[in-house]
């Protein structure tokens, strides 16, 4: 049944009403409420964000073989000594189809027989890029969205949809990672970096939401010591300043509140911030208690020192050094690097550091939500032989992803017995947007994909798609099914408003926990039921 | 309260609630049905008498509309006045250039559409509504660098002649000639946040000031050829650097400086980093650390820095406790540039200059007292 005011209005005016309104759910019944962190969510949110605007198909392909044969180009050397683009009888499931539902399809441009092969054969070289997401079997918590509009075609307004939803020069809600990192805030208190940012650039925007859960930026074990530690050792400025010990906590309106551990100093700012509360209107005292509860969790962070905590935990430790597929090292790549030629082509490693950084917090289970900005590779082509080159980079980046969830797959969750790091872990990969199509030149596109992976997900879904009629630079996004904020189900094409409440409920939020201005929907068949 | 208000607040309420929309603005499928909301005559003030506010699309809504909203929020808007019901009704065809964050906000507020625009004479001519340039630009009739709104190809009046619009022109006519006096207060909004913190650069430039240090001979280490250039080496405890200042700096080996004063919240204009001027936990993080290693640093530089003009640098508070009680009013003022009040004396004096002092002398203490004014609300923000 539609809710609408019009049968809002039917409903009070019914001899039944109460009975009628409790069946639109208005009553405080939420049919698809798990709660934030239930047992059935994930407890943290990794989402990666691939820059510059990333063209899907290169790797993963929801079109038919006739769409294919329209609009992928023919193979072809590329400039980077690799082959790009594929003819439809290289697509194929990455696994049987789930649930009625289209499976994912994955470019191959692997040796089937030898993935791990970079022989040239024929003309062609093998190229194993994506072949991760094979090896580590993934298809087995992954969730394609295609067709995905992001409103804008400008870049940091298209950044900005995918991270709450709403494209705009500025935040209009907050981060989708600081929502979900404020959510998970009372099930996991122990967690003293409850949303971080592995990068300066893009920090996740709290907007209003208390302090607790905006972005800690922590892009390397070497910056977080003097960011992070309170041992003389480290920072000779804390000779005789960090004595600590457990003191009454006030919350900033003056009720008792749990005790924390703090030095005298830190106990006498955070009780000055709350000394001058009502000095001045009600947004300074906002604005004080933001400070009072700011200093405080700085406080408590560096008792807990993180910094010694993350040293001492393993990032990678399943992953062999040398990349391996099929049981076959793969020639110039490691372990989470890849090379574009063969011996005149540098390997990649930018991504080291920062996937290290990633599963280090995971790890040592510090963060509810993380955000990583990757780092090796710009999208954002505009050239003749852009859609050459992002073919390849994209497979490149998708594969070394693949390869940090394998590592998450192989790893136990921390306090989660009988899950794995990766079923514990809602990772969503996005970008701002799309590219125009190939044969449409290479430029800005708004309609783009999505990928899900990890705890909550379901298996091996292709969800959306493109409507590839009257193409003019891209495609419009295909109809899909959607549970609108009205609880009502609902098909139509996706937007980026969809990504974000997508990943609130999978996150196990229910609808009235968040808010996306101008209205949202959850995408049927992203979250496993 | 006749039937129909009890309809109104019975949708209000409930309507109002569905989901999370408890907001107003305008939802991307939200209707505003002005033609088809009699509400009687318009009081005085401008209100409304339904509780304060009235759903704007819930009785003798379309068919249409219901229909047509394809299962979105049917655009969960509540005006609070007859002027928001304007306002939301022109919202479609206006907001998405004139909303928060453009250079004319007219849309981004009730309160925004009522100063800047119902009640600006500039826009509105409250004895000749025709010649007012609002009506002008919506029917074309504009005479300056913009004739019509909204800019393309039809006006509003051509869009509403095509039933394409929420409200018609002789909805608008008869709004601005009724048009209820304004009830909300001009100048300022007391409630409006009027604090905010000092911005990375002004914090680095008051540290530096206010301890006495100097960028040049405190955290420049040597100038000298290095490779093919000259090269700027960073020293002294926890440097703050934009990373946009001088490219000299951005090829030292210390990248921490600029991340510092990225979690300062300093833009990084070159990397399309915007500033913030939140209080972020990286902020927070960072204040804490420079604000101790600085204050590590001036407290060093003994009676040759700014921090002890009333007292020695050693001297006890058995000894001196009068001279470190007019030192702390000394660097009170020298920080928050305030007079202090013996309450906060106190305070500084016993939990922080005694605390540390017993336990680790009076550098510390002094370290500690100085750390805690930079810490202070009133110094972090302006």
């Amino acid at each position: 049944m539609k809710l609408s005011r019009r049968a809002l209005l039917k409903a009070c005016m019914g001899a039944t009403q109460l009975g009628l309104l409790n069946s639109f759910g208005v009553l405080g019944r939420n049919a698809f409420a798990q709660g934030a962190g239930s047992d059935d969510a994930p407890s943290r949110l990794l989402t990666i964000y691939v820059p510059g605007g990333y063209h899907p198909l290169n790797l993963f392909c929801p079109l038919s073989a006739e769409e294919i044969a329209q609009h992928v180009p023919q193979p072809v050397g590329s400039v980077l000594g690799e082959h790009a683009w594929y003819t439809s009888d290289q697509v194929e499931n990455l696994a049987p189809a789930n649930g009625g539902y289209r499976p994912v399809r994955i470019a191959r441009t692997w040796d089937a027989a030898n993935p791990g092969s970079r022989e040239r054969v024929n003309g062609r070289k093998y190229m194993p890029m994506g072949y991760a997401w094979r090896e580590y079997a993934l298809h087995e918590q992954l969730a394609l969205v295609h067709g995905v509009d992001q409103q804008t075609a400008a870049h940091n307004s298209g950044y900005i949809a995918s991270m709450c939803g709403v494209a705009g020069p500025d935040y209009r809600a907050p981060a989708m990672q600081c929502v979900v990192a404020n959510a998970l805030y009372d099930r996991y208190p122990n967690r003293p970096l409850p949303c971080v940012a592995v990068d300066g650039r893009g920090v996740p925007n709290a907007l209003g939401l208390p302090t607790r859960s905006a972005a800690s930026v922590v892009p390397s074990i070497a910056s977080l010591g003097p960011q992070l530690s309170d041992s003389p050792a480290a920072n000779p400025w804390w000779t005789g300043l960090n004595d600590r010990m457990m003191r009454p906590g006030f919350h900033f309106q003056g009720q008792p509140g749990s005790d924390v551990n703090l030095t005298a100093l830190e106990a006498h700012t955070t009780e000055t911030a709350r000394l001058i509360r009502g000095a001045s209107n009600a947004a300074t005292d906002g604005w004080l208690e933001k400070l009072h509860d700011g200093l405080k969790d700085v406080g408590s962070l560096l008792a807990r020192d993180v910094v010694t905590a993350l040293q001492n935990t393993p990032g990678v430790e399943h992953l062999p050094e040398q990349c391996t597929y099929g049981g076959q090292v793969v020639t110039g790549y490691e372990r989470f690097g890849y090379r574009f030629g063969l011996a005149n082509g540098g390997v990649q490693r930018e991504n080291d550091a920062h996937f290290e950084m990633v599963l280090r917090l995971m790890k040592a289970d510090l963060s509810s939500s993380i955000h990583l900005y990757m780092p090796a590779h710009n999208h954002d082509s505009h050239s003749a032989t852009g859609h050459q080159t992002n073919f390849l980079w994209l497979r490149g980046e998708f594969d070394s992803i693949g390869r940090l969830l394998g590592e998450m797959k192989a790893t136990p969750a921390p306090n989660r017995p009988g899950r794995s790091l990766f079923d514990d872990t809602l990772v969503l990969v996005f970008s701002e947007f799309s590219r125009t199509w190939p044969h449409q030149g290479d430029d800005h596109w708004p309609i783009t994909s999505m990928l899900y992976a990890g705890g909550g997900i379901a298996s091996n879904r292709s969800l959306g798609g493109f409507d590839t009629a009257n193409l003019s630079g891209g495609p419009r996004g295909a109809a899909a099914d959607v549970i609108e904020e009205t609880q009502m189900r609902n098909t139509r094409p996706l937007k980026a408003a969809d990504i974000a409440a997508t990943t609130a409920r999978v996150m196990g939020l229910r609808f009235e926990d968040f808010f996306i201005p101008g209205g949202f929907g959850e995408i049927v068949g992203v979250r496993r039921t | 309260m006749g039937l129909r208000n009890i309809v109104f607040c019975a949708i209000f309420v409930l309507g109002c609630s569905v989901g999370t929309s408890t907001h107003r603005g305008v939802d991307s499928a939200g209707k505003t049905d002005i033609q088809s909301l009699d509400m009687g005559p318009i009081p005085a003030d401008g209100r409304v008498p339904v509780d304060g506010k009235v759903p704007v699309d819930g009785v003798a809504i379309r068919d249409a509309d219901v229909e047509d909203a394809q299962g979105a929020s049917d655009g969960e808007l509540c005006a609070e006045n007859r002027n928001d019901q304007i306002r939301l009704a022109l919202a479609p065809q206006c907001a998405s250039c004139h909303g928060t964050g453009t250079n004319q906000p007219f849309f981004a507020s009730l309160r925004a559409f009522e100063d800047l625009l119902v009640y600006n004479p500039t826009y509105v001519d409250r004895d000749n509504p025709e010649e007012g340039l609002l009506l002008k630009l919506l029917q074309g009739r504009g005479t300056g660098t913009y004739t019509q709104m909204p800019l393309g190809e039809a006006s509003f009046m051509t869009l509403a002649e095509r039933g394409e619009t929420e409200i018609t022109m002789d909805e608008i006519r008869a709004w601005l000639s009724n048009l209820a006096p304004q009830t909300s207060r001009r100048g300022p909004d007391r409630s409006a946040p009027t604090t905010r913190r000092l911005k990375a650069e002004e914090i680095k430039r008051a540290l530096l000031a206010q301890l006495g240090l100097d960028e040049e001979r405190d955290f420049i280490a040597r100038v000298s050829p290095r490779y093919a250039y000259s090269t700027v080496e960073l020293k002294g405890p926890l440097p703050l650097y934009s990373e946009d200042r001088a490219p000299i700096l951005s090829r030292s080996r210390d990248k921490t400086a600029a991340e510092r004063m990225a979690n300062l919240g300093a833009p990084g204009w070159l990397s399309g980093r915007k500033r913030s001027n939140e209080l972020t936990p990286s902020f927070l993080q960072t204040l804490v650390q420079v604000s101790q290693a600085w204050c590590a640093l001036a407290v060093g530089k003994g009676e040759g820095g700014v921090l002890f003009r009333e007292v020695s640098p050693d001297a006890t508070s058995e000894m001196s406790a009068d001279d470190i009680r007019r030192n702390l009013h000394y660097l009170y003022l020298r920080f928050i540039g305030d007079r202090a009040n013996e309450n906060e004396i106190d305070a500084l004096y016993g939990d922080v200059f005694l605390h540390y002092e017993a336990h680790h002398g009076s550098s510390t203490a002094w370290q500690a007292v100085c750390a805690a004014l930079i810490r202070h609300p009133r110094w972090l923000s302006y």
